[in-house]
């Protein structure tokens, strides 16, 4: 039997060695028709790590959002236009700049039989604004003043003027929760067994490897499409692309580059490579010596081919950033106003003070693209004259530095906003308050911008607004973008009514597998 | 005159080990494969004299070829010149955790044994709850406590093994501590150091270089697993265990980027368990003849 | 027997006393805030003061440890986890079973391989198989188990796709994470059967029992096999403990949830009470394999049964003669 293991082995070696390459298959993309197929009990997701627990106001993952929105409901929802649709609030109306009125419908119920009420919509505000994990998100949001004024008509206070305010009452974290039953059980046991008036509820959950969500039978809405939805989490990303492979899964979320060119050719399997809410950046940290510098900094972005970073890091799922704004986000603008020269940055460090080079400190945390990204840039530097050590760090350590030590030079970091707004999608790393290592910006200018940006009702205005803010981060060289970064999901022919979602928190209620 | 005595009875005895290596097939095999590896850490600058992240971009994931015995990986670097420079790493790494855990080891061992009584009773229940967290554990949360460098890596590991170095010494100083010359030294009125480093300690170097030449394998294996859960060293310091960790997820498509560096770990450890196995058997009285 | 046991069990006491001790000191000095974990990006010093507050980490550190060893002695209370609000000890008792599957799939797997190749190696040594056997099991002794971890997925799942990759809901899904831990240990059990074998089939009763006409696998496993199962029951035990509490890589690799795993992601997230009380109960388990590899040798050889009733240096003995042995 050992020596049948090490034949094995050897065999597998001489294998690895010969046969470099993976087989060609024919490709994947016929159309099926799902009318003469029988439909699956159980539609089966991977996900990439397990939601800590699925109470809305604590849970800040992407995991969790996509767990929350099958068995929680939001008071509006944002489609696929970026449109603002009716859920558990029916119409609307704004009173004044800081005022919205909700009407709630008046059918829906909780999966404990109580019926969702105004007072349950006050209640999940109140906790968004007072929770440790949430309240710095909905600083703009005034709890105390959010009133049920019947039973089933809510006015939303607001502390300013804040156009984002649909985006946030669409997010995972405003999902509304059932007021006596926190009360009742407390907020622990309601993250483990959570009660919604989503379409689906959870029916089991196995600790560290799935969860099982069974259809809402007295859900108000059209009922969700699959009877049961397994999501099973393998934190392994080559081993979720090889479930996918291997038929144990009918969707799989955060497919690796490597993996989704071969998905795409093979039979049976389609790969969904769409863009995101994603931007990754290399943030150039104003209160250091050095890249207080503009032309320090002007150096480092010239010195860099993004062409090249973003095939070599992400394949042909990453394009070249020409913002600090994903193209996904309506105000996004193209501003970039620089071209890559490695003459000119040299030229540049020299008129800076820097003839012979000059050494730099970088930081970023262990991520497969941040970490792939750092090699590859230090690298271009180093063409240049810009010697730049990046260390990698674990997130509770580089968290902790950043805020102790004042940062590095540069660090490499990306910017999502999970619910497609600019405001998000700008985020706090730019504000002076902001003191985290990457930008420790004091520029005051840029931080009235973004306020303004923020508060403008107006579409036209704020676009305009926030191509400024673009403008002057990009061509000031706070940050240099890098790469504009696909979504990539993979999945089975099988799989009917998927849809993309930018901010990867796809939802699942209308999916389903057929045999 | 014991001093005499004892240095001819040491070198001989030294010889004698030597001759019975040198008959042992096994035992040449496994110090050519060190050798090769010495050798080959020692060329690392001369086969990629650019270094070990000169990188082209335009010649990623390349199967191995003649330009690149080994291929390239995902950043477009020579393989083989990672997996030369990654040789000193991992023997770096190897040696210096043994010697750093030998050392203390052998400071506690011996000073248990020989002062005995409360000193040993202190020192060895001590032990006992260092001995108590599983060495990876306590290597994972010491990686944890002070962040991932070489310097941190040798310390974790070396911390790892220290008990387990101060058992063998402390029984192999219990076994020669009661014998007549030392009884000798000490009527003569050496002092205790002097009698543990000059008389004790030569007597019972034959466990102490077997267990540290097997620790040198474990202390490489153990490097590249902590640097392959991300808690060693990481890239763009070619170790051979963070090249693994992030050749993983090219596994189905570019083999040879976890082929070549699993090999070196390998062969490494292979060379060294050789290497020791016949150590110990040459050193072993009972097999003599 | 009874008695020694329960002694032993009792010194554990003081020693896990000082594991938690040193790990807890460790922890704290570990960087990174865990409330700061726990909290989105943009979260406020306002909003990390709060959450370390409903954390109790706000309080000094000797205040915490003596509140944590408070807690466990008089309430059995682990403390709760950071992140999920399980607490400790229902989340260990949710991952162990995990564990100890595949620790025992992977021994159960070494030891077959291992004894039958050691008595084979040893019965018929300087034969082919015995060369091959012994240069195997030293190749095996080699392998890194992550890197064999990888080369079995890479076989068996994505060339032949006959195992899964990854997951533990299905018995098939164990076969290649124990046979990636089997080996090396199997190669070590292997070495020890085989070194003890030959050593034992010299003795003159092996002799007595082949002049009196038994039948030569009657020696083999019977009187042979028998003598030489001290050293190989210490192997087997120790493998057993390092497996229970080394699986963290394997693991990994294999998507398996068990206790090693829970283990390196509370410390990503600096989930410190889940982080103390894998490390405790990992502590703890691996003593009890300890002790139970000691009992068993009083099982397997009356001369050591008898020297728990009286003898003085009781501790000392069965490892000892274990070593003397080996």
């Amino acid at each position: 039997m050992k020596r049948m293991m090490s034949l094995l082995l050897a065999a597998a070696m001489c294998l690895s060695l010969a046969a470099c390459g993976p087989k060609s298959k024919p490709s994947g993309s016929e159309s099926v028709d799902f009318e003469q197929m029988t439909k699956k009990d159980k539609l089966t997701v991977v996900l990439s790590s397990e939601p800590v627990n699925l109470n809305p106001q604590t849970c800040n993952m992407l995991n969790g959002y996509i767990t929350e929105f099958l068995i929680y409901d939001t008071l509006v929802q944002i489609d696929e236009n970026g449109e603002i649709q009716p859920n558990l609030a029916t119409e609307w109306e704004k009173i004044d700049d800081t005022h919205i009125r909700f009407k709630l419908r008046q059918d829906a119920y909780f999966s404990n039989g109580q019926q969702m009420t105004a007072e349950d919509v006050v209640y999940t505000i109140q906790r968004c604004c007072t929770m440790s994990a949430t309240k710095s998100t909905y600083k703009y949001f005034d709890g105390e003043n959010t009133k049920a004024e019947d039973e089933f008509t809510v006015v939303v206070a607001l502390k300013q003027p804040f156009a984002a305010v649909y985006s946030f009452l669409a997010h995972a974290y405003s999902s509304v929760v059932c007021k006596s039953y926190i009360e009742e059980v407390g907020d622990e046991q309601a993250g483990l067994a959570p009660i919604g008036t989503g379409a689906y509820v959870l029916d089991n959950w196995t600790a560290g490897s799935s969860l099982l969500l069974k259809r809402n039978d007295k859900f108000w809405g059209e009922p969700g499409a699959s009877d049961a939805i397994e999501l099973k989490i393998i934190k392994e990303v080559a081993n979720r692309a090889i479930e996918l492979e291997t038929g144990n899964t009918d969707i799989a979320l955060d497919i690796s580059a490597n993996d989704a060119s071969r998905i795409e050719t093979a039979s049976g399997l389609k790969m969904m490579a769409e863009p995101g809410y994603r931007t990754t950046f290399l943030g150039l940290n104003l209160s250091k010596e050095e890249t207080a510098n503009p032309k320090v900094r002007e150096a480092m972005a010239c010195a860099l081919d993004l062409e090249l970073v973003c095939e070599a890091v992400y394949e042909q799922y990453g394009k070249p950033a020409d913002s600090i704004m994903a193209p996904t986000i309506a105000e996004y603008a193209n501003v970039k106003g620089y071209t890559y020269d490695v003459e000119r940055a040299k030229q540049l460090l020299a008129e800076a003070g820097y003839p012979n080079g000059i050494t730099l400190t970088g930081r970023c945390q262990t991520n497969v693209d941040f970490k792939a990204t750092a090699e590859i840039v230090q690298n271009m530097w180093k063409e240049a004259g810009i010697n730049c050590e990046i260390q990698v760090l674990d997130k509770a350590t580089y968290i902790e530095r950043g805020k102790t030590d004042g940062g590095t030079n540069v660090t490499i970091t990306s910017q999502t906003a999970t619910t497609g707004n600019s405001y998000q999608a700008i985020g706090t790393t730019f504000s002076t308050a902001s003191r985290n290592g990457i930008i420790n910006s004091s520029d005051e200018e840029l931080e009235k911008m973004i306020s303004d940006a923020a508060a403008q009702y107006d579409d036209a205005t704020r676009a305009e607004d926030y191509k400024k803010v673009q403008d002057h981060i990009v061509n000031n060289y706070y940050a240099i973008p890098i790469a504009f970064t696909d979504i990539l999901t993979g999945m089975s022919n099988n799989v009917q009514g998927y849809v993309h979602s930018p901010a990867n928190t796809p939802d699942l209620t209308y999916v389903c597998a057929y045999q | 005159m014991p001093k005499d005595t004892v240095k001819t009875q040491r070198t001989s005895m030294w010889r004698d080990v030597w001759k019975r290596l040198c008959h042992n097939k096994a035992a040449m095999f496994g110090l050519a494969l060190l050798c090769l590896i010495f050798i080959g850490a020692l060329l690392a600058g001369v086969v990629g004299p650019e270094g070990y992240d000169f990188q082209v971009l335009r010649e990623r994931n390349q199967p191995p070829s003649l330009a690149h015995p080994f291929g390239t990986d995902g950043a477009g670097r020579d393989l083989l010149v990672r997996i030369l420079y990654g040789a000193r790493i991992s023997l770096l790494i190897g040696f210096s955790a043994v010697i750093v855990s030998v050392s203390v080891g052998t400071v506690i061992g011996a000073a248990a044994a020989y002062y005995g009584d409360k000193v040993d009773n202190v020192l060895m229940r001590f032990i006992d709850v260092w001995m108590a967290i599983p060495s990876i554990l306590l290597s994972i949360a010491i990686m944890a406590a002070f962040g991932s460098s070489i310097h941190n890596l040798v310390l974790a590991i070396a911390i790892g093994s220290i008990p387990g170095h101060a058992r063998v010494v402390r029984s192999a100083v219990l076994s020669v501590k009661n014998q007549e010359f030392i009884e000798a030294a000490i009527s003569n009125g050496a002092s205790d150091f002097r009698i543990i480093t000059r008389y004790i300690l030569p007597n019972c170097m034959a466990p102490i270089i077997v267990q540290a030449t097997m620790s040198v394998a474990k202390a490489i294996l153990s490097a590249s697993s902590l640097s392959f859960i991300g808690l060693g060293v990481t890239q763009p310091t070619p170790e051979w265990g963070a090249m693994l960790s992030v050749g993983r997820n090219a596994i189905r498509d570019y083999p040879w980027i976890i082929t070549f560096p699993g090999l070196a770990i390998m062969m490494t450890i292979y060379g060294i368990n050789l290497f020791g196995d016949s150590l110990r058997d040459a050193m072993d009285p009972r097999l003599k003849h | 027997m009874l008695k020694y046991a329960a002694k032993r069990l009792l010194m554990l006491i003081p020693v896990l006393l000082g594991v938690t001790f040193i790990i807890f000191t460790l922890l704290h000095f570990t960087p990174g805030n865990p409330a700061e974990m726990l909290l989105p990006d943009d979260a406020t010093e306002e909003q990390i003061i709060q959450k370390e507050e409903e954390l109790g980490l706000h309080r000094p550190f000797l205040v915490q440890y003596f509140d944590y060893i408070k807690n466990i002695v008089t309430k059995g209370d682990f403390g709760t986890s950071y992140t999920t609000g399980r607490s400790v000890s229902e989340e260990i008792f949710i991952r162990f079973p995990r564990t100890i599957a595949l620790a025992s799939a992977s021994i159960v797997v070494s030891i077959i391989m291992g004894i039958l190749c050691g008595i084979i190696s040893a019965t018929k040594q300087y034969s082919t198989f015995d060369h091959i056997a012994v240069a195997v099991s030293m190749v095996g002794v080699s392998m890194p188990n992550f890197w064999q971890g990888l080369l079995n997925i890479l076989i068996f799942s994505v060339w032949l796709n006959i195992l899964p990759p990854s997951g533990f809901d299905h018995w098939t899904c164990w076969i290649l994470p124990a046979i990636t831990i089997g080996t090396s240990s199997s190669a070590n059990i292997m070495r020890m059967t085989r070194s003890t074998m030959l050593e034992v089939v010299r003795q003159d009763y092996i002799r007595t029992a082949r002049a009196k006409g038994q039948t030569e696998n009657k020696i083999r496993f019977q009187h042979a096999l028998k003598n030489a199962m001290i050293p190989i029951v210490t192997v087997i035990g120790n493998s057993f403990g390092s497996m229970l509490c080394g699986a963290v890589v394997t693991e990994s690799i294999f998507s398996i949830a068990g206790l090693g795993m829970l283990l390196v992601d509370s410390i990503n997230v600096r989930n410190w009470p889940m982080v103390q009380g894998c490390v405790l109960f990992l502590a703890l388990i691996h003593a009890v394999v300890n002790l139970a590899v000691d009992l068993l040798y009083a099982f397997i050889d009356p001369r050591i049964k008898s020297q728990y009733g009286g003898g003085k240096k009781v501790k000392a003995m069965p490892k000892m003669a274990a070593k003397e042995a080996a």
